[in-house]
C-alpha cells in the first residue's frame, strides 16, 4: 500500500484527519493506530455502531427501595420505619410494582417503553464485601474464582481486535475499572484527575512563556530516540511512545469536544448528570469508542437512608432522562443501551439506625430506544425471617449474556464461558 | 540498534560475567534494575567495586523494618480488644469496630509510606525490591486482610526469608495467619476438602502451570486438611485431618502440611518457576524460554534453593548484561516514584494522601494486588490512564504545597520526618538553580538526557530539550522545570 500523504507533524496529521484522510502515517512515527489501521487495512469502523454505556452504582444499592413491591406485606413487616408507601409518592409501573418518589422520570421512561427493569439479580454464594463483590460483577465470575480480566476486557479481546483511532472505552476517573481488564492492551481512556481529560486543553503557554506540557511532551516523542532510530515495533520504547501519544491525542481531542458540546436538553449539574453529559458529548462526536463507564456512589446507605436515597435515585433519574431525550433528539439514542449494576442489594431487614446493611441481589435497570419487555425476571422471596437475606433469581450474567447477544452482537460465550446463561427478553 | 547480538545459549546463559566488559553502561544498568536508580555516586562506587560486590552489598544482611508508629499503637491496642468485646452492648460493639476499621485503614497509609521511606533510601533499595518481588510470588491483599498489623508480619516473614531457603519461605508463608485466612485454608476439613491453597500452592508459589495434575492438587489438599490458627500459631487438628495415605506425584505417603512442601519442592520443576519469575521481574515481562529457567535452576538446586541466591546468580550473569535488556523493561509504579525520588534527591512525600492515591491511579495500590494471582508486570502496567497518573506524579514533584495548606495530622508527618532529616519531598529551585549555572543550554540538554535516561538519545532528541530552555533568569529556571518534566514524563524515563 502506498502512503502517499505523509504529514512530519502532529498539526499536520490533525489536520489530514480532521479532512477525512485514511491512511496516513508520520515520516518517523505514527500513532499506533494509523500503523495498525494500516497493516490491517482495517475498515472504517460502521457509523452506526453499538454503544454500551455502564452505570455504576457504588456502595451497594437498596434495591427494595428502588424497586418497590407495594402490595408485599412482606416487604413492610421487614421495613416497619424505612418501608416506603404508596402516600410517599411512590411511582407505580404495574399493580404489584413502584418505583421511588424520586425516580418519576425512570416511571416515566418505562411507561414509554425505553427502560426495562431486570428483578433480582444477583449470583450463586454471594459475597457482601464491597470489593469483592464489585470485581464478581465487574469479571463476570463465580464468587469462589479469582478472575483478572473484566468482561468487557474478554469483550474486547474475543471481538475487538481491529484498532481503531478513538478509544475502545472511555471511564471516569482515575482509575480503570477492573471491567475493562483484558490479556491484550486496548485504548482504555479515563477522563478525570490529573489534567487528562476535562477540557485541559486549549493550546496555552507555560509559565515559562514556552511551549505548554502536552506540546512539549508530543514534541519530545516525537524526537528520534537514536540516530536513524529504525524503532522496533517489538520493543518496549516503540509500546509507550505510541501509548502516550494516542493518550495525548485522545486527551486534547476529548477536552474539545466536551468544552463544545452543546446539549440539547439540560442536564442537571450533579455529578451523575454531568459524567452523562460529557459521555453524550463523546457519542455525538462520533468516536469509536464502544463501551462507557460512569459511577454515581454513595448507595452504602446503612443509617438514616430513607431521603439519602432517594435523593441519589433522583440525581440518577434526572441524569438518565436527560441522556435518553438528548440522544433522542440527535438520533443517537438506537445505537446506545444504558445498564445500571451495583455491587450487591441491601439486607430486607432495616437495621436499629433506620439504614440497611450489606445484602445480596437487587433489580437492575437497561435504558435503551425500543425495549422489548419492561419487567423482566421473577419478584424476591420476601416470606423470611428477620435478618435473613433474599435469594437471587437471575444471575447477572444473564443480563451481560442477553446484551453481548442481542445489542453488541457478540457470542456470550466468548465472554462468559461455555456454560450459558439463558438470555432474557428485554432487547 | 540495528544488528541484534544472538542471546547466549541456556548453558551459557547464567555463567558468570566477564568482568572485563564491565563498564559505566553495565553498572547503570546493574543498578537500576537491582535497586530503582543510578545515581552519579552509586555508578562511581559500581564501576570500582565490579558486580559481585555490588550485589553483595546489595543483599549482604537483612535488615528489618522497625514497625511504624501508628501500627505500634495498634498492635498494643488490639491485645486487649477481644476481652473488651465480650462487655459491648451490640451498639457498642458496631461503633467500635468500625473505630477499628477506620484505624487500620489509616495503618495502612502509615505502613505505606514507612514502607516506600525505607525503600527509597539506596542503602535498603535492593533488598526491599527483593521484597516486592516475594510479595508478587506470595501474593495476598489488603483487600482480604483488613488487620494491617498482619500484612506488616507477613512482610516482616518475607524479609527474614531472604537469608534462608525457599522451602523454608513456602513453610513459613502456609503457616502465616495472612496466608492462612487469604486462600481460606481454615475450611479444609477431612471430607470436606478446600483447594484454593493446596492450588496456588502448586501454580503461583512453587511449580506453575502444567507441572502438576488435577489429582495432585485433590491430594494436596487432603495434606492439608484439619490446619487451623490457634492464638496466632498453626496447628493441625487431629480429628479434622485426613490421616490416611496420599500420593503425591506419584509418591505415596501420609504426607501433612510439611511434608507437602518438602514433596512439591523436590519437584524438577520447582527449581525453574522461581528463576522464571526472577527473570520476568528483573529481567523481561515476558520472561525467557523456559530452558533458561531450566538451566538456571540447575545451579539454584546446587546451592541449596537459597534466595538470596537467585538475585547473585541473576545478576552477576552473561544474559543480564546482553545489549536486549538495556533500558527495556517497563518500570512498575513503585519503582517509577521511588526512582524519581532518588534521581531527584528527594525524600517520599510523609504523609499518606498523595502518594497512596498516586500509586493506586497507575495502578499498583500498596499491598493490594487485585488478587492472586498479583500484578502482571510488563506492558499491563501501561494505558492512557496510568500514564496520565505517572504524569502527574512527576509534575507535582515540583510543587511544594505551602505549610499552611496541610491538615493538622499532614503537617504534624511532614514536622517529625524534617526533624528526622527527611521532610523535602519536592524539587526546590535552587536546585535547578545549581543546574543551570555555569552551562549553555547546550550543556543542560545533554545533561539532563544523560542523566535521566537509560539509554542514549539523539540530537534531535536534545535539540527539543535544549530549544525550551529560555535565555533569561527567573523564565529559564522555570522552564528548566518543564525540560525535567517532560523528560520525567517521556517514554525513555518510563523504562529501565
Amino acid at each position: 500500500m502506498s502512503l502517499r500523504f505523509q504529514p512530519k507533524t502532529r498539526r499536520e496529521f490533525l489536520q489530514g484527519a480532521g479532512s477525512g484522510l485514511g491512511l496516513i502515517a508520520f515520516a518517523g512515527f505514527a500513532p499506533s493506530f494509523l500503523v495498525n489501521s494500516v497493516l490491517a487495512e482495517a475498515p472504517k469502523a460502521e457509523k452506526d455502531r453499538q454503544i454500551l454505556v455502564l452505570v455504576q452504582l457504588a456502595g451497594g444499592n437498596d434495591g427494595l427501595n428502588t424497586v418497590v413491591h407495594h402490595q408485599n406485606d412482606n416487604y413492610y413487616r421487614l421495613r416497619p420505619n424505612i418501608g416506603l408507601k404508596a402516600a410517599a409518592g411512590l411511582h407505580a409501573i404495574d399493580d404489584q410494582l413502584s418505583l421511588n418518589p424520586g425516580m418519576g422520570k425512570m416511571a416515566r421512561l418505562i411507561k414509554d417503553g425505553k427502560m426495562a427493569v431486570v428483578q433480582n439479580v444477583g449470583y450463586p454464594n454471594p459475597n457482601r464485601s464491597h470489593f469483592r463483590s464489585t470485581e464478581i460483577w465487574e469479571t463476570a465470575s463465580d464468587s469462589d474464582k479469582n478472575a483478572y480480566n473484566g468482561w468487557v476486557g474478554r469483550y474486547f479481546d474475543a471481538c475487538c481486535d481491529g484498532v481503531g483511532k478513538d478509544p475502545l472505552a472511555i471511564h471516569g476517573g482515575d482509575v480503570m475499572p477492573q471491567t475493562f481488564q483484558s490479556d491484550k492492551p486496548h485504548n482504555v481512556f479515563g477522563m478525570g484527575g490529573g489534567r487528562g481529560g476535562r477540557g485541559s486543553k486549549r493550546a496555552g503557554k507555560s509559565p515559562s512563556g514556552g511551549k505548554d506540557e502536552t506540546e512539549l511532551l508530543m514534541d519530545l516523542n516525537e524526537a528520534p530516540l537514536v540516530v536513524g532510530d529504525a524503532a522496533d515495533p517489538a520493543d518496549n520504547t516503540h509500546y509507550l511512545k505510541h501509548t502516550l501519544m494516542d493518550a495525548l491525542l485522545t486527551e486534547s481531542r476529548v477536552g474539545e469536544i466536551i468544552a463544545n458540546y452543546k446539549p440539547s436538553v439540560p442536564y442537571p449539574g450533579t455529578n451523575i448528570g454531568q459524567s452523562l453529559q460529557r459521555i453524550a458529548a463523546l457519542i455525538s462526536a462520533g468516536l469509536e469508542t464502544r463501551v462507557y463507564y460512569a459511577t454515581h456512589g454513595g448507595f452504602d446507605t446503612h443509617a438514616n437512608q430513607v431521603n439519602r436515597h432517594a435523593q441519589l435515585l433522583s440525581e440518577l433519574s434526572e441524569a438518565l432522562h436527560a441522556f435518553q431525550s438528548d440522544l433522542e433528539q440527535k438520533r443517537l439514542d438506537r445505537q446506545v443501551l444504558t445498564m445500571t449494576f451495583s455491587e450487591f442489594g441491601r439486607r430486607p431487614s432495616e437495621n436499629s439506625t433506620a439504614g440497611t446493611d450489606h445484602g445480596t441481589s437487587a433489580p437492575l435497570f437497561v435504558m435503551h430506544t425500543g425495549i422489548k419487555q419492561a419487567v423482566n425476571g421473577t419478584p424476591p422471596d420476601l416470606a423470611i425471617r428477620p435478618n435473613e437475606d433474599i435469594t437471587f433469581s437471575t444471575d447477572f450474567r444473564q443480563v451481560y449474556g442477553t446484551v453481548l447477544r442481542n445489542f453488541l452482537q457478540a457470542d456470550p460465550a466468548k465472554v462468559l464461558g461455555k456454560t450459558p446463561y439463558k438470555e432474557l427478553g428485554f432487547i | 540498534m540495528s544488528q541484534k547480538l544472538p542471546l547466549p545459549s541456556p548453558e551459557r546463559a547464567w555463567l558468570a560475567f566477564d568482568t572485563r566488559r564491565w563498564d559505566e553502561d553495565c553498572a547503570k544498568h546493574l543498578l537500576r534494575r537491582m535497586g530503582y536508580s543510578a545515581t552519579p555516586a552509586a555508578t562511581a562506587l559500581a564501576l570500582r567495586e565490579g558486580p559481585e560486590l555490588t550485589v553483595r552489598r546489595g543483599f549482604s544482611t537483612v535488615r528489618p523494618m522497625p514497625m511504624p508508629r501508628k501500627l505500634e499503637n495498634l498492635t498494643e491496642e488490639s491485645e486487649e480488644v477481644r476481652t473488651k468485646l465480650r462487655s459491648l452492648t451490640p451498639e457498642e460493639r458496631k461503633e467500635f469496630l468500625k473505630d477499628l476499621r477506620r484505624k487500620n485503614e489509616a495503618a495502612l497509609q502509615d505502613f505505606a509510606v514507612a514502607w516506600l521511606e525505607l525503600a527509597r533510601r539506596p542503602e535498603n533499595s535492593p533488598q526491599e525490591k527483593f521484597v516486592q518481588f516475594l510479595q508478587d510470588i506470595f501474593v495476598i491483599n489488603a483487600d482480604k486482610i483488613k488487620r494491617t498489623e498482619q500484612l506488616f508480619e507477613y512482610q516482616a516473614v518475607l524479609r527474614q526469608h531472604i537469608g534462608s531457603d525457599y522451602p523454608s519461605l513456602a513453610r513459613a508463608v502456609m503457616k502465616h495467619p495472612a496466608m492462612f485466612q487469604f486462600l481460606d485454608a481454615g475450611q479444609n476439613t477431612k471430607g470436606r476438602p478446600n483447594e484454593n491453597f493446596a492450588r496456588e500452592l502448586f501454580e503461583l508459589f512453587c511449580l506453575g502451570e502444567g507441572n502438576y495434575t488435577e489429582q495432585d492438587v485433590k491430594e494436596a489438599a487432603r495434606c492439608l486438611t484439619g490446619a487451623s490458627i490457634n492464638n496466632g500459631k498453626y496447628v493441625v487438628q487431629a480429628r479434622s485431618h485426613d490421616a490416611t495415605e496420599k500420593t503425591l506425584f506419584g509418591k505415596k505417603g501420609n504426607f501433612g502440611p510439611d511434608e507437602l512442601i518438602d514433596v512439591t519442592m523436590a519437584q524438577p520443576a520447582a527449581a525453574a518457576y522461581a528463576p522464571q519469575e526472577l527473570i520476568k521481574f528483573y529481567l523481561a515481562a515476558e520472561g525467557l524460554p523456559r530452558e533458561y529457567a531450566v538451566a538456571f535452576g540447575r545451579i539454584w538446586r546446587a546451592s541449596g534453593l537459597r534466595l538470596s541466591e537467585l538475585p547473585r546468580i541473576l545478576f552477576c550473569s552473561e544474559i543480564f548484561y546482553h545489549p536486549s535488556f538495556r533500558g527495556n523493561l517497563i518500570k512498575a509504579p513503585i519503582g517509577y516514584y521511588l526512582g524519581l525520588c532518588q534521581d531527584l534527591g528527594v525524600d517520599v512525600i510523609p504523609y499518606p494522601g498523595p502518594i497512596y492515591n498516586a500509586l493506586r491511579a497507575m495502578g499498583q495500590p500498596f499491598f493490594n494486588p487485585p488478587n492472586v494471582r498479583g500484578w502482571i508486570y510488563g506492558r499491563n502496567w501501561i494505558s492512557s490512564s496510568s500514564l496520565a497518573a505517572r504524569r502527574a506524579v512527576a509534575r507535582n514533584l515540583f510543587v511544594t504545597i505551602p505549610d499552611e495548606k496541610l491538615n493538622a495530622d499532614d503537617l504534624r508527618a511532614l514536622k517529625e520526618a524534617r526533624a528526622a532529616g527527611h521532610g523535602q519531598p519536592t524539587v526546590t529551585a535552587d536546585r535547578l538553580e545549581f543546574l543551570a549555572k555555569n552551562r549553555t543550554n547546550a550543556e543542560i540538554a545533554v545533561h539532563l538526557c544523560n542523566y535521566f535516561l537509560p539509554v542514549p538519545v539523539s540530537p534531535e532528541y536534545r535539540k527539543v530539550i535544549e530549544e525550551h530552555i529560555q535565555p533569561d533568569g527567573a523564565r529559564r529556571i522555570r522552564s528548566i522545570e518543564e525540560a525535567v518534566t517532560a523528560i520525567l514524563q517521556s517514554p525513555l524515563y518510563q523504562l529501565s
